[in-house]
């Protein structure tokens, strides 16, 4: 099972009750994408899941996951190129075969210039490009991303679904990607979930994962109305 | 940088020391006891004489590596303890209370319990230690455990390694602190040094100085070692700008 399983999880901060004997099981190598009102538990769901909060009852299996934040969360004092490095030690050992694997990467991505550079020295739109292949880079079954496009302009998050969609055609694997934007969760996702209400539960809004991400045209009549029937759902 | 911008970085610090020694003359033909409170062209004519000597030289050469000692003393055992602070809790834990303790610690009463325990030239360096230790100390635990937290958290997401975290992370975000800090806790060691040389009276050195001027009533000449000391102080943190300035253009420290 490579999959992320709630079984029972119930979890609250202080005074307010985010889950409650919530059960969920995420759909295997495919892209699930969560959207929801803000303080609904999206970003807790996902803390849950790496391990970063523990649930007061119930159990969460996940297995070995990469991480996206909202943030990028690279280190301002290291480059690019250690920034990804010192995430990909353990499971490449040898440098030289790191190293190849790295600027491999950082060619395809074309941000291979980018390299040296500290992270204070990128644009947002780069870091992020750079937070994205870190955890692309980063071998695991499951990878978790939370709001990883927020605060970014249209044109660069459609570029970064783009990139998004290239590096998961090549390592396909078990997506949580949070967000709230409608034209990311239609470009990247499989299956369109809401999580809703308190204590929260999982709403599937939609599912297309019979519909391929890599040619999808989201103005097409389908895409148009799917595109309202959500902005409706999620009242954004 | 034009001369117009030149002219606007010198202006204030040249009004603040015409300021300053306007007010000393005024205070100096106010007081009028020279003994006591001497003009200030008289400092300088003092400052000129011992510019002229060569103990002089060698008092402040003596204690410029003292605060050098201490402070890298300070240093290295602080980075190597935060570090492990950084990484696990318990010992962050067990670290909290003693560097608390030796914050409060009064640094007369200390310099004093050295007096018994250690001969006078290792004394001030002994006391810039335990002053300047537990601020560096706090400064870079706060600053890996706090002010980066969250990268702590990528990194246990990413079962980053430990020797990779102890060799790579924390000292490239260590080395940014230690150059942000340096300006302002290099100058106090200076001035624990100084203390500790006057009370535990250790050759070569400034303090001794000051109090042998002290003990002769020869203002002019303590205020002189305390000008001389000032200047000490501008070149130590002109030292930490260069060497800042170096890492920031050879990359190695992009803050």
């Amino acid at each position: 099972m490579s999959t992320v399983t709630f079984d029972k999880v119930t979890f609250g901060y202080d005074n307010k009750q985010i889950f409650s004997d919530f059960s969920f099981v995420f759909n295997l190598d495919c892209v699930n994408v969560v959207m929801g009102d803000s303080g609904v538990g999206k970003s807790t769901l996902l803390r849950l899941s790496m391990g970063l909060n523990k649930p007061s009852q119930g159990q969460i299996y996940c297995p070995e996951c990469s991480v996206v934040f909202q943030e990028s969360r690279l280190v301002e004092q290291l480059t690019v190129f250690d920034n990804i490095d010192i995430v990909l030690h353990r499971a490449y050992p040898d440098k030289k075969q790191r190293t190849k694997i790295i600027v491999n990467a950082l060619q395809k991505a074309d941000i291979l210039q980018y390299a040296k550079r500290y992270p204070q020295q990128l644009s947002g739109g780069q870091r992020r490009r750079a937070a994205l292949l870190r955890a692309f880079l980063y071998p695991s079954q499951v990878m978790l991303l939370d709001e990883p496009f927020r605060g970014l302009d249209n044109a660069i998050k459609q570029s970064l679904a783009k990139d998004f969609l290239m590096w998961y055609g090549d390592t396909p694997k078990t997506v949580i990607f949070v967000t709230h934007d409608v034209e990311v969760a239609m470009t990247v996702g499989d299956y369109i979930y809401k999580l809703q209400d308190n204590p929260a539960n999982m709403r599937l809004l939609c599912d297309l994962s019979t519909v391929d991400k890599q040619n999808r045209d989201l103005y097409s009549p389908y895409f148009n109305k799917l595109r309202q029937q959500l902005n409706n759902v999620c009242e954004m | 940088m034009n001369k117009k911008q030149i002219l606007i970085t010198l202006i204030y610090p040249i009004v603040a020391l015409v300021l300053f020694v306007t007010i000393w003359t005024l205070c100096a033909l106010a007081y009028s006891k020279p003994l006591i409170l001497p003009y200030f062209w008289e400092v300088l004519a003092e400052l000129w004489k011992l510019l002229s000597q060569g103990s002089f030289y060698l008092a402040l050469l003596a204690t410029t590596a003292r605060t050098l000692l201490g402070f890298l003393l300070a240093t290295i055992i602080a980075w190597v303890l935060a570090q492990f602070a950084a990484d696990n809790v318990h010992v962050r834990k067990v670290l909290n209370p003693i560097v608390t303790v030796l914050r409060s610690l009064p640094t007369m009463s200390v310099i004093l319990l050295a007096l018994i325990w250690f001969r006078s030239g290792i004394l001030p360096v002994f006391v810039a230690f335990l002053v300047a230790f537990p601020l560096l100390y706090s400064s870079f635990v706060l600053r890996l455990t706090q002010d980066n937290a969250d990268i702590l958290e990528m990194c246990a997401v990413f079962k980053v390694p430990c020797r990779v975290r102890m060799f790579k992370l924390y000292p490239s975000i260590l080395l940014s602190t230690l150059m942000r800090i340096t300006d302002s806790i290099l100058p106090l060691t200076l001035k624990v040094i100084v203390a500790g040389e006057v009370l535990a009276n250790t050759v070569n050195s400034v303090g001794v100085n000051m109090q042998n001027a002290r003990l002769n009533v020869e203002t002019a000449n303590l205020l002189a070692w305390t000008v001389a000391c000032v200047v000490l102080c501008f070149v130590l943190q002109a030292l930490v700008a260069l060497v800042r300035y170096i890492l920031r253009r050879t990359n190695v420290c992009p803050q």
